[in-house]
């Protein structure tokens, strides 16, 4: 869609740095006057803890510290030793002129701004004439107010604050111009009140606490002009932040000179040529300037009114944006709707008659009131919007209105964790928190994962392809210890009672009530599935994995039957938080020496990713993708990484399947399109799906109790079904994608990996960098694709978890042991797998002099009987041969089947100048290979530095000697290091 | 003949060619008696020029991988012989290849194909390119550049390539491609093309039903015939397929299949729905027949076990090399088998075969009983000669045909004076004299 003269999809919101403001505080006053005069200012109390009372009640944080000198001299030297904001001097008729030692201040510290108070009475002019011009910064009346001194405090970080905040940032101001100072001290405590007020409306905006706190600081500013020029200076510097103007009819034009009851007049003239829409307010004694207010389309103000705060605050409600944006009839200024925040905003504004929107969008209201409450980027490109520059005026200016504050919601939501609040939580809200404690290992890989987004726009670069997490709600650890709690649970959880008695006692436990009342929320604002997941305080650390240890529930939604659906929801979570308690957690924690009572269970609510076929539903794909590979088959290099897809729901990829195994920066050179054979054999059987009957739901031990398994012939009816399958013609013994063929349907991921339909393999490469880079550790990204189902053309990839990747064996270090050459049994080049196996004694090794490749088969009967045997004991061995491990052809290597060899840790493919066999990559055997981690190393003989040392071999005794191959167990137990990254092997004896 | 010498000569003309000797070594073996028979065989050195190859042909293969990269690899064609048809063999894209390699397959080719009594000469050629790992566009590039320095050696009249070991239909595809549009013709150069350019039906099952073929004539010749057998089966792979439908067709009982965790016996016989099942039992990486006994009840798994121990009228090894040894020999021997059929290659021991001849029961060697994927591609020839596409029907009787052709010509040279046939032997011998003769009569 394209608005105005911007297209929808390229909106983007400059993000507003609220920890930056308000970076100029004053934290020290010095009062400067009699100890009197001080003891009259403290009549209320210590002065402080009366700054103090104000600033609570205000909200404000950091208030300052008062000191105080009776002298001139005392001033000084507390100046000199003291960091000191700001020096406020009382000013005494009956004392001589302080010039001197003012001046004195000024000179030795001119940045630190000096305001004089005086007491108020009809010499206050007198005195303040006698002064210096230039000396004092501001002059105020002491009217026995504490909220002054916090006024003046305000309005001076005000001023140091607004070239940055304002201009860098986008801050509001608003000026007032004001030269009588009597008038001033009365006005600016009752307009930083109604500023306080509005803060709170923005706050609101706030999506967690810390932002709440945060946009506090964004609150407006008052600019202060007690002239002419210098409002129209200020004018100048700050007229696009400007929310509106107060000022008062009669000011000085200039400093030096006299008051002019027009001058203020003027002012309004200039500013309504400027701005047609201004906000103005101006304010009088006399209430004859009114008419001259309505000419100006301003507002009036009468200084004596007896309700003069409240007038400030009608005003400005009404017409500087601030509080609840009131939608008014235009002919009779009746209310016809009201928004307090842009969630309703957004919801109210498809329903407001055209005229109503018209009169708003052309006094530039909604930017107006969207400035004031410090949504800056929504408020700046409203700012310039206009009816005329939409073909079909309201109608479609109002849908501009609707998808900019729906694309501003979901971008400011993405990177933050939000407080799940029931009446704001809607399809804009990407991840929320129940509760206020840890949201667990998921959740925070999850959080993580979608604050990277966020940052991270080069990832926005692919054309019709969104990356992002699923709505997330994540039930904190702290409703999960008020469960157990509130049920007296532990001590039954942490008996021996069986997994499926553990489960019955918690589903009879009550949710917290709380907890109840947003989960039935929740489900009003969900129309997919809903995965609940845990998230333990320990999951996905880096060293320990909890692979497979929790569970994950899905739930079919339901539109018609909400009740089934929250109680299925309510179910899941219980048996979430029981498998805490199973006998194989409880093992778990015990092998790892870690206490189970002190596990935390966060819960994920995720909305599935997928699309309803037939009645199931599944993503297209879902996937793992790792950053190092450790089986690369070139030209593939282990820092490309690798990533396994799988149609259908992960549990297949996670917990093993056939998946398709493909390096991103490779993926036409996958393994599995060699040759037909291998992909027929190793392509994908079954895809698990959600069986979205709710009567294949009920709780279980087994968290697969409503998953289904399906063929790759049941989604041939799959709109997207053309990047996923092809056909195996088994008349020609061939793969096709002309899926109107006959023949069996294969998932080959032909229209991703090869047509390209979408750059799926780069996204995966540019995520693990980018991810690596912020992790400074390789990575495991799981992640699913759908399409969307409203546009054809937009494919959804979801990111599911973000961890460190977990390496089953680690990295062996840096170099591989310094050791004697006679310790190397063999030394490889060319290994592939990582890790460190340690304890080690028996080797089976084709014997080299009697090697006859005409006779390759016996030998694989012969090792076959050995493996067998070995594995009676589970014992792990070394395997030694020449090479092809595995070949279908007799002449190009033995013939060994995975069974007749499976109980090797390493095998050692040896080339030599009599047998100059290429390694064994590509062959069947290597696809069992890689998903067992077995190390394999290939060493050629001819190269200098890679060998075997037969010798070793021959030396070692003897179990058993065959025709072809000898099996020999050592005294000390070998070592087989394999670096991964290097690609580098030794066995060591 | 002198075997020693011809060998000794062979050895120093072309020194480390180990498996090409072997190969040599092993015909001279098998033919020598009968060579003997024949005087003018000596006189017009027949030995001496049939274990040479007409033509070896070497060039380089330069292609470029997706990376930009320039690769050079060896291609080969060894047209050994042609004295019977135009030559005949498959390409086969290995980094193992060798000349050596080549030429002992060509060699074996030229007996394979004169078995099959088609007008089929012997070749095999191939490259040390590996196309495991590679992308499709690297695959065709290197096809189109392996077939820039192959194809003024080859056509329909001269040499006829096919599919081996790392090429496949999409491999003869790219070739095939690249061929009409260097000769601007489609005339039928490469068998293994898809059906819908000039391929034959019934390639995948065409072994298997040849083999079951053969076996029916071995017992027609003595007055029976395969319907109502029982029938013991080992492997569950395409060759295995092709037998098990083929002899239930022709109303036989297969009870058994096998794979490396063990057999399954039906007592039912495969047949159906159970057929088709096989076919999701080879689409499995998991290599193993025990899904059968789960999936049909009345069928009982046997872990570790070989289906040599059912009891059954005929034994039918599929699976792979070596399977049937002299101990599973003398269990069907014991069992009354009366027939065993190699439909794997060489995958009955020496041993065993030993044993089957001394027990005088019905032993069909490989070379001539799994003759019929062979047979096959000469039929895709003929078809593509004649610019027709047969039923599969039509295919399959011609098919039946060239089978009972092979099985005549095994009975006429292995009878023996007792009246055993020793198809081994007349295996052998036909495909050798066949040749030989077409050579002396052809001139030197």
């Amino acid at each position: 869609m394209k608005y105005f003269p911007i297209d929808i999809r390229q909106l983007s919101f400059a993000s507003t740095d609220f920890s930056t403001l308000m970076q100029k505080r004053i934290y020290r006053i010095l009062i400067v006057c009699s100890n009197y005069d001080f003891y009259i200012l403290e009549e209320d109390g210590r002065i402080e803890e009366q700054i103090f009372n104000e600033y609570n009640a205000l909200n404000f944080r950091f208030p300052p510290v008062v000191l105080h000198a009776d002298s001139a001299e005392k001033a000084l030297t507390l100046l000199n030793t003291v960091d000191i904001d700001l020096v406020i001097y009382m000013l005494n008729p009956h004392q001589s002129a302080a010039d001197g030692w003012l001046r004195q201040i000024k000179q030795m510290f001119p940045h630190i701004p000096l305001v004089a108070l005086i007491y108020f009475s009809h010499k206050t002019s007198a005195v303040i004439e006698k002064l210096e011009k230039g000396l004092i910064d501001h002059t105020f009346c002491w009217l026995g107010n504490a909220d002054l001194l916090v006024a003046i405090i305000k309005l001076l970080e005000d001023k140091f604050n607004a070239p940055h905040d304002i201009l860098q940032v986008g801050t509001q101001a608003i000026l007032v111009v004001e030269d009588s100072i009597q008038y001033i001290s009365t006005m600016l405590p009752m307009l930083y009140k109604i500023i306080v007020w509005q803060s709170q409306e923005m706050a609101k905006e706030g999506l967690n606490e810390h932002q709440k706190m945060l946009r506090l600081r964004g609150r407006p500013k008052i600019l202060l002009a007690k002239t002419y020029n210098e409002a129209i200076a200020l004018y100048n510097e700050y007229a696009d932040n400007i929310l509106g103007v107060i000022t008062d009819v009669g000011i000085q034009s200039d400093e030096s000179d006299e008051h002019d009851e027009a001058s203020g007049l003027r002012l309004a003239q200039w500013l309504r040529n400027h701005d047609p829409y201004l906000p103005i307010l101006l304010q009088s004694s006399d209430t004859c300037y009114r008419q001259h207010a309505v000419h100006l389309q301003a507002g009036f103000i009468d200084k004596h009114s007896k309700t003069l705060s409240g007038d400030y605050k009608k005003y400005i409600a009404t017409n500087f944006g601030f509080g609840d944006f009131v939608f008014r009839n235009p002919f009779n200024g009746e209310e016809y709707a009201r928004a307090s925040d842009l969630y309703e905003l957004q919801h109210t504004i498809l329903d407001i008659p055209d005229d109503i929107f018209a009169f708003h969008a052309r006094r530039n209201d909604f930017s107006k009131w969207l400035n004031a409450r410090a949504l800056f980027g929504l408020g700046k490109i409203f700012r310039n919007l206009k009816l005329t520059d939409f073909s079909n005026q309201v109608s479609d200016a109002r849908k501009f209105v609707y998808e900019a504050i729906a694309q501003y919601r979901m971008s400011k939501s993405r990177g933050i964790i939000a407080r799940y609040e029931r009446r704001e939580f809607d399809e804009y809200v990407t991840f929320s928190r129940i509760g206020y404690a840890s949201i667990g290992g998921k959740g925070r890989g999850l959080a993580f994962a979608d604050s990277i987004l966020k940052k991270e726009t080069d990832l926005n670069r692919f054309e019709h392809v969104t990356i992002e997490i699923p709505r997330t709600v994540v039930i904190a650890t702290d409703v999960f210890d008020e469960f157990m709690e509130l049920n007296q649970l532990y001590p039954f959880a942490l008996s021996n009672a069986s997994n499926e008695e553990i489960l019955e006692k918690f589903l009879q436990a009550r949710l917290p009530e709380h907890l109840l009342a947003d989960l039935q929320n929740y489900i009003q604002g969900v129309n997919r599935p809903v995965a609940v997941r845990s998230s333990s305080k320990l999951e996905d650390s880096q060293l320990l994995p909890f692979a497979g240890i929790y569970k994950t529930y899905m739930i079919p939604h339901s539109d018609k039957d909400k009740s089934t659906f929250l109680r299925s929801l309510c179910e899941a979570i219980k048996c979430v938080y029981a498998s805490v308690f199973y006998a194989e957690t409880k093992a778990y924690f015990q092998s790892t020496a870690n206490n189970l009572a002190e596990e935390k269970m966060a819960v994920i609510l995720q909305e599935v990713c997928g699309q309803k076929c037939c009645n199931y539903y599944f993503p297209l794909l879902s996937g793992v993708a790792l950053s190092y590979n450790f089986y690369p088959i070139p030209p593939e290099t282990v820092s490309d990484g690798v990533a396994y897809i799988a149609c259908g729901l992960g549990k297949y990829v996670v917990e093993g399947g056939q998946c398709c195994r493909f390096s991103p920066r490779h993926p036409q050179h996958a393994l599995m399109f060699s040759s037909t054979e291998i992909l027929v054999k190793n392509s994908q059987k079954i895809i698990y799906a959600l069986s979205l009957d709710p009567a294949a739901w009920h709780p279980d031990t087994d968290d697969t109790i409503n998953l289904v398994k399906i063929t790759p012939d049941d989604i041939i009816q799959h709109p997207a079904r053309s990047w996923i399958v092809s056909k195996y013609d088994t008349r020609n013994q061939q793969i096709t994608d002309n899926l109107t063929d006959n023949g069996k349907t294969l998932v080959t991921f032909n229209g991703l990996l090869k047509y390209q339909a979408i750059p799926l393999p780069e996204i995966i490469s540019s995520l693990l960098s980018t991810f690596e880079e912020e992790m400074h550790a390789p990575v495991e990204i799981e992640f699913a694709l759908e399409k969307d189902t409203e546009n054809p053309h937009l494919t959804h990839f979801f990111i599911l978890q973000v961890r460190p990747m977990y390496l089953q064996h680690p990295f062996p270090g840096e170099n591989f042991p310094e050791t004697d050459q006679k310790q190397i049994l063999v030394r490889s080049n060319h290994a592939l797998g990582n890790g460190i196996f340690e304890n080690i004694r028996d080797v089976i090794y084709v014997k080299p002099e009697k090697y006859n490749p005409a006779e390759n088969y016996p030998i694989a009967q012969e090792i076959g009987q050995w493996n067998a045997e070995l594995q009676q004991s589970a014992t792990k061995y070394i395997l030694i041969g020449p090479g092809r491990w595995g070949s279908s052809d007799p002449w190009l290597g033995i013939p060994v089947r995975w069974q007749q060899i499976s109980g090797a840790q390493a095998i050692v493919e040896v080339m030599s100048e009599n047998h100059p066999v290429d390694f064994s990559q590509g062959t069947h055997l290597f696809y069992n290979l890689i998903s067992s981690g077995i190390a394999f190393l290939m060493t050629d003989s001819t190269h200098p530095t890679e060998n075997i040392d037969y010798q070793l071999l021959y030396a070692a005794p003897l179990i058993k000697e065959g025709k072809y191959t000898r099996w020999v167990r050592f005294d000390k137990p070998l070592t087989v290091w394999v670096d991964g990254r290097k690609n580098k092997g030794i066995v060591l004896y | 003949m002198e075997v020693k010498k011809i060998m000794t000569e062979l050895e120093r003309r072309y020194p480390g060619e180990k498996e090409y000797h072997q190969a040599v070594y092993e015909l001279l073996i098998s033919i020598e008696e009968v060579y003997n028979q024949y005087p003018y065989f000596e006189k017009n050195s027949v030995i001496e020029r049939l274990i040479e190859p007409d033509r070896v042909i070497i060039f380089k293969v330069p292609w470029t991988d997706d990376a930009g990269r320039i690769h050079v690899n060896r291609g080969f064609r060894v047209q050994f012989n042609n004295a019977l048809g135009p030559y005949k063999g498959g390409l086969r894209f290995h980094a193992s290849v060798n000349l050596s390699i080549m030429k002992f397959l060509a060699f074996e080719q030229v007996f394979k194909n004169s078995l099959t009594t088609l007008a089929l000469g012997g070749a095999k050629g191939g490259s040390d390119f590996d196309p495991k790992g590679k992308s499709d566009a690297e695959i065709m590039r290197f096809c189109q550049s392996f077939m820039l320095g192959l194809w003024e050696h080859i056509g329909p009249e001269i040499d006829v390539p096919a599919g081996d070991i790392g090429v496949g239909t999409r491999e003869i595809g790219y070739l095939y491609g690249m061929y009409k549009k260097l000769t601007h013709q489609h005339n039928g150069t490469l068998t293994g093309k898809g059906i819908d350019w000039g391929g034959s039906l019934l390639r995948p099952e065409a072994t298997g039903y040849g083999v079951v073929y053969f076996i029916n004539e071995m017992l027609s010749n003595l007055k029976d015939n395969i319907e109502g057998k029982i029938i013991a089966v080992s492997g569950f792979g395409n060759v295995a397929w092709g037998v098990v439908k083929k002899a239930t067709e022709m109303g036989a009982k297969v009870v058994t299949l096998s794979g490396p965790d063990g057999y399954v016996y039906d007592p039912d016989g495969v047949k159906g729905e159970k057929i088709d099942f096989m076919l999701e039992l080879r689409s499995s990486n998991e290599d193993i027949v025990e899904p059968y006994a789960r999936r049909y009840p009345r069928a009982q798994f046997f872990a570790g076990r070989k289906p040599w121990e059912v009891k059954c009228d005929i034994a039918i090894p599929c699976a792979t090399q070596n399977e049937l040894d002299a101990i599973d020999a003398a269990q069907l021997v014991k069992n009354g088998c009366r027939c065993v059929c190699e439909a794997a290659n060489m995958p009955c021991t020496p041993e065993a075969i030993d044993l089957f001849l001394q027990a005088r029961i019905l032993y069909a060697p490989g070379k001539a009983a799994n003759a019929g994927g062979v047979a096959t591609s000469g039929l895709e020839m003929s078809q593509n000669a004649m610019k027709l596409s047969w039923p599969a029907k039509e295919v399959d009787m011609r098919l039946h045909h060239i089978m009972q052709n092979i099985h005549q010509n095994c009975v006429k040279f292995g009878r023996q004076p007792d009246g055993y046939i020793n198809y081994l032997k007349g295996a052998n011998i036909a495909g050798f004299l066949k040749v030989a003769h077409a050579l002396v009569e052809q001139g030197v």
